[in-house]
């Protein structure tokens, strides 16, 4: 072996050393692999919204996995100051500042602790995110527009999300929408607004849960502020979450689509083709199976039995109420139901 | 504000701080979410193999991004102490040792500048690997098994090989086989005696390239290659008879277990083909057969050609145009025999 050949032994053995070292500089190589490969991601949102236990992250997991779809796999929690307001960004500030307001705190949180469904679930799915990474691909998007609009902050930051995501599972192939769902935003007019200002071309998901499958689900979900508890004070919230529903419809016309979550539970797969057809992509099988990153995951459900899949005792949750509930729940929903039902999807 | 509620915030910002600007806990988190969630790797192997030239990265990347398969996705280089000699395990070594012998120094490579069907290509596509977490994950699975066998090693090598390649876009799902391809490994008895040994259940598909269509690329690719191994027509045809022989060997002495198939079936008759190999390899069809992919992103032909098709390259099948008289003359002299004889083990479509 000749010199040249020693010398490329050598700096073979240095690089096999330090590529197995266990503290050698590994993520600042990875940042800059994932650096030089950014897929910007342009597509449109398809939010999903409106009061919890409504069946909004059972309808982002059906999404998840498919293969025309980014699905932001949790809560989509852009919004500032509280995730159900559409974030405002002043253009004139810097872009650190964007990102500041649109970063997802949870991520740190999972990329820590693994992604867990439900409370007492003891399965986690392991969820790799870099939020430096991620905040080195929003600027570097960012500084790549000239002159900038809102939407390319938005688009930067997707970009970013599902660039510093590492092991999502769904990066290729041509897609059409990125869909999230945020509880309560579809509830806020100024916020579906923004939304649509900045996404004209997206697309809004609302489902309504008859009351009375509602309350005893709602009334269960720990929350800490016990805004359920009270049976007026939650109905309340229905009511505001429904009316707002006609309103989006009536504004927004059809990129606003209604469903019910009894039709769901029931009757899955027509409402999923239904929705494919809504967001113009193709019907796949996946859309059947509530997964996390493509693996099929347990409902969140507040009551006990915890099994993968959908739950069609979702349906039967009005078995627990007492007379004088349901008299209340007629009382104060029957009209605004009567009026979803007429404009969501029937099947 | 009361005292559980500042805690609760103090430790939300010490955790924004950590995740943002300490580079040596994110890297310990990786480390420790990944060994946390490994998921084995125990399926047998559908060993692709002959002599180069002949398809086998091609069909390596058309079984890439099967939902019932784990793809490895560049040649697999476990031979020791040359890649085409399979690996001796000495049981009564340490884990360590069987992981140094093991290890695929390619992928140090690959994570660095991602991975190119050809050197001048202007494409890469990334593969985010690390050989630390790949270590790290090979001793802890072999830690969890209390007497070790020869092949818990090489499962414990692919389940570190697919749990350290960290933007793998096909680790979900339920999995068959485990595909690879490494050129030349099946040319050699003691090879194909130890890989079955360990892996009774695997599988072996060998292509069989027509001399004619095969010699050009071969004498091609050899300017590219630093050791001159076709320059001259009759050493390069030698390896050729001896890939050749190898297959019908092999088919003899591991009976349905190897499948030979053409090369000019596979390009010129891709889905009949591909449906075949699904069967044989008892998974279901799926779209994504037909077409090559790194990752399950649509890569280009590993041609030594000019063409760039992205894709089955149909001009390989006229590669023999380029052949001299003379050239064809060898040709049928020291290839025509065995090749008539692979043809009648190989699956007919």
């Amino acid at each position: 072996m000749g010199l040249a050949g020693y010398q490329r032994k050598i700096a073979r053995i240095g690089e096999r050393l330090q590529a197995l070292r266990e503290h050698g500089p590994h993520l600042k190589q990875l940042y800059r692999v994932c650096l030089d490969n950014i897929s910007p991601i342009t597509c449109p949102i398809v939010l999903i919204s409106q009061i919890q236990r409504s069946g909004g992250s059972l309808i982002s997991q059906l999404f998840d996995g498919h293969p025309q779809i980014y699905c932001h796999p949790d809560e989509l929690m852009i919004g500032h100051p509280k995730k159900y307001i559409w974030p405002k960004i002043n253009l004139n500030n810097h872009p650190r500042d964007w990102f500041k307001i649109l970063f997802e705190e949870s991520v740190i949180d999972h990329f820590k602790n693994g992604y867990t469904k439900g409370h007492n679930s003891d399965k986690t799915f392991p969820f790799i995110f870099f939020p430096p990474l991620q905040k080195k691909i929003f600027l570097n998007t960012v500084n790549s527009v000239e002159p900038i609009k809102l939407r390319d902050v938005f688009d930067a930051y997707m970009t970013s999300y599902f660039g510093a995501w590492i092991n999502y599972q769904n990066l290729y192939g041509p897609k059409k929408f990125i869909t999230g769902f945020t509880p309560r935003l579809g509830m806020v007019e100024d916020s579906i607004d923004s939304f649509f200002e900045v996404y004209p071309d997206g697309r809004l998901i609302s489902s309504i849960r008859d009351a009375k499958n509602w309350f005893p689900s709602a009334h269960r979900h720990p929350v800490k502020d016990g805004r359920y508890s009270d049976i007026r004070v939650a109905l309340n919230q229905w009511v505001e979450s429904a009316q707002a529903m006609v309103r989006n419809k009536d504004k927004y016309g059809d990129r606003v689509c209604i469903i019910r979550f009894e039709d769901l539970i029931r009757d899955t797969e027509a409402v999923m083709r239904y929705l494919a057809a809504f967001l113009d992509i193709e019907f796949d099988p996946i859309l059947l199976t509530p997964t996390f990153n493509k693996s099929p995951i347990a409902a969140n459900t507040s009551f006990k039995p915890e099994q993968p899949g959908i739950m069609a005792g979702t349906l039967s949750r009005y078995k627990t109420l007492t007379q004088e509930q349901i008299e209340i729940i007629d009382e104060m929903t029957k009209k605004e139901y009567q009026k979803i039902l007429d404009i969501a999807a029937t099947f | 504000m009361d005292f559980a509620k500042l805690y609760r915030k103090a430790v939300r910002f010490k955790d924004r701080y950590r995740a943002f600007h300490d580079e040596r806990a994110q890297l310990e988190n990786l480390y420790r979410v990944c060994l946390d969630h490994i998921s084995p790797v125990t399926e047998p192997v559908a060993l692709i193999s002959q002599i180069q030239r002949s398809g086998g990265s091609l069909l390596s990347q058309l079984f890439d991004g099967h939902p019932q398969l784990h793809a490895h996705p560049h040649e697999l280089k476990i031979g020791h102490p040359k890649k085409y000699l399979w690996p001796q395990i000495d049981l009564e070594q340490t884990a360590e040792h069987w992981f140094r012998l093991l290890f695929e120094e390619s992928v140090i490579r690959l994570s660095k500048n991602g991975y190119k069907k050809e050197p001048t290509s202007d494409i890469t596509f990334p593969f985010l690997f690390l050989p630390a977490l790949q270590e790290k994950i090979f001793l802890k699975y072999l830690k969890s098994i209390p007497s070790i066998r020869l092949r818990d090693v090489f499962d414990a090598y692919m389940t570190s090989y697919f749990g350290a390649w960290l933007n793998n876009q096909n680790s979900t799902g339920q999995k068959k086989f485990v595909t690879a391809f490494t050129p030349r490994l099946a040319m050699s008895q003691d090879n194909m005696e130890t890989f079955f040994k360990i892996y009774p259940d695997a599988r072996m598909i060998s292509i069989v390239r027509d001399p004619n269509n095969w010699y050009p690329s071969a004498l091609r690719h050899n300017r590219k290659i630093k050791k001159d191994k076709y320059s001259d027509i009759r050493i390069a045809l030698r390896q050729w008879q001896e890939s050749t022989q190898s297959a019908i060997w092999n088919k003899e002495r591991f009976g349905d277990r190897v499948c030979i198939i053409k090369f000019e079936d596979l390009v010129g008759n891709l889905s009949l083909v591909m449906h075949y190999l699904a069967e044989f390899l008892h998974i279901e069809f799926d779209p994504i057969l037909l077409t090559p992919t790194f990752n399950k992103s649509p890569i280009r032909a590993n041609t030594s050609f000019e063409d760039d098709e992205v894709g089955i390259v149909k001009s390989t099948l006229a590669r023999h145009e380029t052949l001299s008289e003379s050239e064809i003359a060898i040709i049928v002299e020291m290839t025509k025999e065995v090749y008539y004889k692979t043809l009648k083990e190989a699956v007919v479509f």
